[in-house]
């Protein structure tokens, strides 16, 4: 080719492309400032190496809106206005080994980014996420973190300050559960009492105020988290037995006992039960023919109970879910998430009788879905 | 109970409240975790819990005599199979290190119909292996209020080498 020839088609594509670029807008690359519009349902998917996501689901279709990045073993709880997420999980230096560090994160649910972080101390508990591990006390003021060395107390987090303030030893016991009012929890130990505590803001704290007996572990144990309806904690054993207790006094105190009346059928799962306040509903997971270590087995049927007279007003088919949960106004859905990591929203039929419909379902939604939560 | 399950959850559950008193004295440090390892009874299990079908494992059933979880030792095992992994049913794999504590099951061997404890110790300190066999029983278990039956917590947390890596299930005494 001779050199004029050469030159000549490269000027020519040359003036195609200056050609081609005027008639184009090049494009610009954004991030996305908040997350889609409308109620959300969160599902941790528990991490035992590296990160536990929190995924964000649109309520509609379920489409994913983004996830939020903690670490390992990651424990969750939404603030009541649905705006801030509080997060704790571990940092494990090289991954699956070296030095740990616990961190608290409060996220902004809409722009799914971190407003503050600080370490606490590390012995919070490497637990199957769950909602009495990681609770709110004293109007949002607090955090009660569960730990675990397999030694068990209870971290008191300041949020103000940002730091942890104190470690309550709660030896035998599990969970801590908030007082409606005050800086108070509660906690289920395996002796089949309950401890009672209070805290101060200058990390000073009570003696245990141990109850009266309340539930036996070895003949009918309780699920350790329970569900707050009105004043009172509503617990539930693996026989199916409702445990209400009072625990706004210094001591916890038992109410009443009250049996589902399953026959052949007990409840089991994770989060085995969830309540509606609007209805005052309580739902509960079920499978049939319990035998000893069903008590984990995925939900067969979802039944709907009075929260008032414990009777059943409902029995709705299940999809093998291990956790629910339902949320608030007078129209509620109900989410399930199942161990084979699929969300399943149910509607829900209020009245006197109380059923549940398959809505939407989507698969693959966590691997190892431990928690939801909801901002609606 | 038995007297040797006793003794084993009553070590525990000693150590549980020295250590937790210990740790309230040392509010802030962070060497505790570290310093629990070796206090133990030896032993762990652990489980964190992935999506595999409960039913198909669930203790008892028929079904479950076929496959590696329905192996009678199995009853209360919550983790990935160390055999699968390098290890075997009583061995670490190789460079795992061996959780500090553990929980203990009571399972019935089919063979002579008598009650073994078997401490489900988890491997620590390398990721977990999501193609080894899940196994997920809970005969006997029970939530953290009774921290040495529970099986939903990550076992090698008295560890230096905190990840978990598989479970053993290691026969540790009769429960007669």
């Amino acid at each position: 080719m001779k050199l004029t020839t050469a030159l000549t088609m490269t000027l020519m594509a040359l003036a195609g492309t200056a050609h081609a670029a005027d008639e184009i807008q090049p494009e610009t690359l954004t991030i996305e400032e908040k997350i889609a519009p409308g109620p959300n349902v969160l599902v941790m998917d528990f991490g035992m190496v590296g990160s536990s996501p929190v995924y964000v689901f649109g309520n509609e279709d379920l489409k994913l809106k983004g996830n939020i990045g903690t670490g390992s073993f990651g424990q969750m709880i939404l603030s009541k206005d649905g705006k801030t997420l509080y997060t704790v999980s571990a940092y494990l230096e090289r991954y699956v080994y070296g030095p740990i560090h616990a961190v608290v994160h409060e996220w902004d649910l809409q722009t799914m980014t971190a407003k503050r972080e600080f370490e606490i101390n590390d012995k919070f508990a490497h637990v199957e996420s769950q909602t009495g591990t990681l609770t709110l006390g004293d109007g949002e003021n607090f955090l009660l973190v569960q730990n675990a060395t397999p030694a068990t107390s209870v971290t008191v987090v300041d949020l103000a300050k940002g730091a942890d303030i104190a470690e309550i030893p709660t030896p035998g016991c599990w969970t801590a559960i908030p007082a409606i009012e005050g800086r108070r929890f509660s906690t289920i130990c395996g002796d089949g009492k309950f401890a009672s505590f209070t805290y101060e803001a200058d990390g000073t704290f009570s003696k245990p105020v141990k109850s009266e007996q309340i539930f036996d572990a070895d003949k009918d144990p309780l699920f350790a988290n329970p569900l707050r309806v009105g004043g009172k904690l509503v617990y539930l054993s693996f026989g199916g037995n409702f445990h209400v207790v009072d625990d706004s006094g210094e001591a916890a105190k038992l109410e009443n006992t009250v049996s589902i009346e399953g026959g052949e059928w007990a409840p089991s799962g994770s989060e085995v039960m969830t309540y509606h306040a609007a209805s005052n509903t309580i739902f509960v997971m079920m499978h049939k023919g319990p035998f000893d270590g069903s008590h984990k087995n995925p939900a067969e049927e979802i039944w709907a109970v009075d929260a008032s007279t414990f009777k059943v007003k409902g029995r709705s088919a299940a999809n093998g879910e291990t956790g629910i949960m339902v949320t608030k106004g007078d129209a509620p859905d109900l989410y399930g998430v199942t161990h084979m990591g699929t969300l399943v929203k149910y509607a829900v039929a209020l009245g006197d009788e109380v059923a549940l419909t398959k809505a939407a379902e989507r698969e693959g939604a966590a691997i190892f879905p431990a928690l939801m939560q909801a901002d609606y | 109970m038995t007297k040797l399950l006793d003794r084993l959850l009553s070590g525990l559950d000693r150590m549980t409240e020295e250590k937790a008193r210990g740790a309230a004295r040392r509010h802030g440090r962070r060497s505790f975790l570290a310093r629990a390892g070796g206090a133990i009874v030896g032993g762990v299990a652990l489980a964190p819990i992935l999506p595999f079908d409960r039913r198909a494992n669930a203790a008892g059933s028929a079904a479950a005599a076929e496959d590696a979880c329905g192996y009678w030792r199995q009853c209360a095992i919550d983790g990935f199979l160390c055999q699968e992994a390098g290890g075997s049913l009583t061995s670490c794999p190789p460079g795992s290190s061996v959780s500090a504590v553990s929980w203990v099951g009571t399972c019935t061997n089919p063979e002579d119909n008598k009650d073994y404890l078997v401490s489900y110790n988890d491997c620590c300190g390398k990721p977990l292996i999501p193609s080894t066999t899940f196994c997920y029983n809970s005969k006997g278990e029970r939530p953290g209020y009774r921290m040495g039956l529970y099986n939903d917590v990550n076992w090698c947390m008295a560890n230096d080498a905190k990840g978990y890596h598989c479970t053993v299930s290691v026969v540790v005494g009769l429960a007669e």
